[in-house]
């Protein structure tokens, strides 16, 4: 039987599907590369095999923040699937990894617990670094792949073809990507709490990312979608190309970091290449409120869970 | 992935079939002017004057079949959009081309021995730019062929038929012609000379659908 506590992380899992699975296939699905379903069946299973094959590496990550109970790792799990539903409710871009961050300092607070600041620095640097990172791999891969396109002798079907295959296997990467970096977020609280084996929060927090996915409506996924495929379509397979690298590198070094920030990074980094202003001060509002607002509100709502548990219990 | 290119092979078949149909539809019209401008041969029941027609419908049949496949199924929505402004703006050559044979045989126009030959220029300069489009389309949606030369070499000829037909013009006004032939024969003139205005109205198209592709 299920731990009741678990189904925060389950919550978790499905927020972040939702939240982050139209960044990754949304163009592929609004250029017609892949039908909706498909995306979803092919989203879900890259998601699982990321997170089981590399996901382990996130959990060090999550665990050596602060030290967690299984109440502690339920509230924490908690908050921060809360805080992305309610940002995404508000239309605000969502984090779920500056969201678990920001719950484990607000339980590490209230239980006046030690917190690695080390550890939190390395995970800061990381969130910095994202965009810049994104933005990096956006510019090079849109060059390198752009200079062999041109070099080729094709026609406008063919190219039309490279994109499309691009996009998907860019997308199916990025899904990889998303689970082998994320999945610390959905069940590391529980492998820190002692509750799960790592192999097990990796198997269970890929399967609550893809309910995610599979939840995940298809009007929001054309949305997000053509607003990247908007760009035009050979720049949103770099953008999608350049997000997977990003989020699979980080999950390399062992941080969760944000899929949405990626996308901001690497369309700014087309952006320079093309002469072209594709940030503004909005875009570069919500980038910082990314970085301070979601680990502020979710570290208040943890504060706020953790003593209604200790009024209630 | 059969889903890729099965849409595809057949939207790309349909448009080799429908520029084939185009190919046919100008030789007919070429054929039917000679005989016309060279033999005043412009009765109404002018048999070639029915095979323009024919293929023109079959083109724009063919053409409907294409959209709705572009618009059902197939192809990034950029690449859907920039194939359909051209075949659309292509399709309006052989309207011309329809048009032009039935006004001449509706209104029973008579070309003076004094025209004929300019009359005859005419129509092969923009048929020449009619086929170098052709080429350039070939270009873009087949083969990798310098498309760009074929488009400013368009421009050339119709900057050449501008010049062909304010002369003609002039010539046909000059005349001792009546002013009803002399207005019917300006008309005819500016018809023939619009196929290479519309031929490069689809140079236009193929070179923004090129520029943006340049990556």
């Amino acid at each position: 039987m299920i731990p009741y506590q678990l189904l925060s992380g389950i919550y978790m899992g499905w927020a972040l599907g939702r939240n982050d699975s139209s960044n990754i296939f949304g163009p592929a699905i609004a250029s017609k590369s892949v039908k909706v379903y498909q995306a979803i069946i092919l989203c879900s299973l890259f998601v699982i095999i990321g997170s089981i094959l590399q996901g382990a590496g996130g959990f060090t990550t999550i665990g050596s923040v602060t030290s967690l109970t299984l109440a502690t790792a339920f509230i924490t799990s908690l908050a921060a699937g809360l805080t992305v539903t309610c940002m995404n409710f508000f239309k605000l871009p969502a984090s779920t990894s500056q969201a678990i961050i920001g719950a484990l300092i607000g339980v590490a607070i209230f239980r006046t617990q030690k917190i690695d600041f080390l550890s939190l620095d390395k995970v800061f640097i990381c969130w910095i670094t994202t965009p810049l990172i994104a933005a990096l791999a956006a510019y090079i891969l849109y060059k390198v792949i752009g200079f062999m396109i041109n070099a080729l002798p094709i026609n406008i079907f063919t190219q039309d073809k490279i994109i499309r295959i691009g996009l998907f296997c860019a997308g199916c990467y990025s899904a990889y990507a998303l689970g082998a970096n994320n999945v610390a977020n959905v069940t590391g609280v529980f492998v820190a709490s002692s509750l799960l084996e790592p192999w097990l929060a990796a198997l269970i927090g890929g399967i609550s990312i893809a309910l995610g996915v599979f939840s995940y409506s298809k009007k929001v996924m054309l949305t997000v979608g053509k607003r990247l495929v908007a760009i035009d379509p050979y720049s949103a397979f770099i953008t999608v190309f350049a997000v997977g690298i990003t989020v699979h590198f980080f999950a390399f070094v062992g941080v969760p970091v944000s899929t949405t920030q990626a996308v901001i990074g690497a369309v700014l980094g087309i952006g320079i290449l093309k002469g072209v202003q594709t940030i503004n001060l909005k875009i570069l509002f919500l980038v910082v409120f990314g970085w301070i607002g979601t680990p502020l509100i979710s570290m208040g709502l943890a504060l706020g869970l953790t003593l209604l548990a200790k009024l209630v219990i | 992935m059969n889903f890729l290119w099965k849409k595809e092979k057949s939207i790309i078949s349909k448009i080799e079939q429908y520029l084939q149909e185009c190919d046919t539809c100008r030789d007919h019209f070429y054929t039917c002017m000679k005989q016309m401008v060279m033999k005043n041969n412009s009765d109404p029941g002018n048999k070639l004057v029915e095979l323009v027609h024919e293929s023109e419908s079959k083109a724009d049949d063919l053409r409907r079949e294409i959209e709705y496949e572009l618009y059902n199924k197939a192809l990034i929505p950029e690449s859907r959009e920039d194939i359909l402004n051209i075949l659309e703006t292509l399709d309006a050559i052989p309207n011309m081309f329809e048009e032009i044979c039935f006004e001449m045989c509706l209104e029973k126009i008579q070309i003076s021995d004094q025209f004929k030959q300019g009359f005859l220029t005419l129509v092969e300069k923009n048929l020449h730019a009619f086929a170098l489009i052709r080429e350039a389309i070939v270009g873009l949606f087949y083969k990798k062929m310098d498309v760009m030369d074929r488009i400013h070499r368009v421009d050339q000829y119709e900057s050449e038929v501008d010049k062909i037909e304010r002369d003609l013009i002039g010539q046909v006004f000059s005349s001792k012609l009546g002013k009803a032939d002399k207005i019917l024969l300006r008309h005819i003139i500016k018809n023939i000379a619009q196929i290479s205005d519309l031929a490069q109205a689809v140079g236009d198209k193929l070179t923004i659908a090129i520029v943006k592709r340049r990556i």
